[in-house]
């Protein structure tokens, strides 16, 4: 019933949902350079999706209608799916300047790295859940 | 008396025409029809409908998720329509209108306007 672009999103998404635990598997082997490659390119790949597919969609179909009804359940699902990971995006890239490059100022970096990590991963994951019932209750017909 | 029958002759007749003349026109003019598609369970319900040029379509979404009414061409488009949420539009000209819901593009439906 979705549109191509619907399915095409879903399925990256689930694929880098899987990506990012594969990159967590092997930060546990100590891989830690194939861990940051890993992990910047399902971000970076993450932050394409958002502009290209997610926001255009939210603009058209979702921001018109609020914040007067919010309270219908498939408007609800959209904007805090929207919200969580737009935050989510905004973590992982923090993470991505901060561990992987030196262009942050030393005030601005992280010093518990593995706590900042799980917590996106686990954030991430949330929003993937979001998204994915987001994606059941616009398209699948109960 | 005779003078005033004939006056009240000409004012019965006068007030008896006015409706005849004055919405004469009116009356004769087809009355513009509207007619109503229905959005439910994943779609349009009728699938093809076949109207005359200057009918509005009304499009109601019965559905608890959004629909839009789309062509292809865009010449109909309708913003997101929640449940209960209209959506009309004129047919001037004669032709088929294929149109789909640019949510769900498999829900598909058609407008014959003869």
């Amino acid at each position: 019933m979705a549109p191509l672009s619907a399915n095409v999103t879903l399925l990256l998404e689930m694929a880098m949902g899987v990506g990012l635990l594969i990159g967590a598997l092997l930060a546990r082997r100590r891989q830690f350079r194939l861990h940051a490659w890993c992990q910047s390119v399902v971000v970076l790949l993450n932050l394409a999706v958002i502009v290209i597919t997610m926001v255009p969609s939210f603009r058209a179909q979702v921001v018109p209608k609020l914040p007067l009804r919010l309270g219908k359940p498939y408007y609800a699902l959209a904007t805090l799916h929207a919200a969580l990971g737009t935050i989510t995006e905004f973590a992982g890239l923090y993470i991505l300047l901060a561990a992987g490059t030196g262009v942050l100022p030393k005030r601005l970096r992280m010093t518990n790295y593995k706590r900042w990590m799980r917590a996106v991963l686990v954030l991430w994951w949330v929003v993937l859940l979001l998204g994915m019932a987001t994606y059941a209750r616009w398209y699948v017909p109960t | 008396m005779r003078h005033l029958t004939a006056r009240s002759l000409v004012l019965a007749l006068t007030i008896v025409a006015i409706p005849l003349v004055g919405f004469g026109s009116a009356a004769d003019e087809p009355a513009a029809k509207t007619v109503e598609i229905k959005i439910d369970n994943f779609s349009f319900v009728p699938e093809v409908l076949t109207i005359s040029t200057g009918t509005t379509v009304t499009w109601r979404n019965a559905d608890d998720v959004p629909h839009v009414v789309r062509t292809e061409d865009k010449t109909i488009k309708s913003p997101p329509l929640d449940t209960d949420d209209t959506f009309s539009y004129t047919f001037e000209k004669t032709g088929t209108y294929s149109y789909f819901c640019s949510l769900h593009p498999k829900m598909v439906g058609k407008v014959v306007v003869q």
